[in-house]
């Protein structure tokens, strides 16, 4: 069974350094309602608008002279995004920013790092052995060269000497 | 490198007519000491003071 994700190390949060005075009333929109609800006070509250009710909410606007919707026809997490990221300066990509278990700062971030990519090797297919994904290969087969006393014979026979009969290599 | 005839030189050392051939495998080379041995090819010769280095004469012939 794989370990427990182990979340990115993130930045502080920007509402953290926000100067006193400021509104604190708790921000609903989605990137800081992942966030500690006593840090995240951005003032918006992204909603989501039906597009049939698009031109009625835009005359309202316009009667009340206030600005009309910076996204109305597009896509609704992305004017979410958007706006948020003007009134807060949230970061945009918030999958590698949130966070739901910080980590100490005190603590190595290599050992983060370590555990995230041990993560990974194991995550995807870990069923998959090493040996599957990369074949194994031979060594390529070396011939030695031939012995310079292949040609040579290592027994003997001695017809007429001191000694006679059969003797090899060495004696 | 060493020779055939380096290789057997103590045996033919100082012995008129000596007579050796190599061989690559034990097999043949017996069979070749057995056919000179049926044949009566087979001749030790030795020198004075050479039981001394080499032994006894009757031992002298496998």
């Amino acid at each position: 069974m794989p370990p427990p994700p182990v979340p990115w190390r993130t930045k502080p949060h920007p509402n953290q350094q926000r100067t006193p005075g400021s509104p604190q009333a708790p921000c609903l929109c989605t990137l800081c309602i992942s966030q500690p609800s006593d840090v995240a006070t951005c003032g918006l509250v992204p909603v989501y608008i039906h597009p049939n009710h698009l031109p009625d909410i835009e005359a309202a606007l316009r009667f009340l002279g206030l600005p009309p919707l910076s996204n109305p026809g597009g896509d609704h997490s992305q004017a979410t995004t958007l706006n948020h990221e003007e009134n807060c300066n949230h970061p945009v990509s918030p999958r590698f920013q949130q966070r739901s278990n910080p980590q100490p700062e005190n603590e190595d971030e290599l050992d983060y790092l370590s555990s995230s990519f041990s993560q990974l090797s194991t995550s995807g297919s870990s069923s998959q052995a090493p040996q599957d994904l990369f074949p194994a290969q031979r060594p390529p087969v070396v011939k030695p060269n031939p012995s310079p006393r292949k040609d040579m014979k290592k027994y003997y026979v001695v017809v007429v000497g001191k000694c006679t009969g059969v003797f090899w290599e060495e004696w | 490198m060493s020779s055939h005839r380096d290789n057997v030189l103590p045996f033919i050392s100082g012995v008129p007519g000596a007579r050796f051939k190599g061989f690559s495998t034990h097999e043949k080379a017996a069979a070749f000491y057995s056919d000179a041995k049926d044949n009566r090819l087979v001749k030790v010769i030795r020198n004075p003071g050479d039981e001394e280095f080499f032994g006894p004469l009757h031992v002298a012939m496998q």
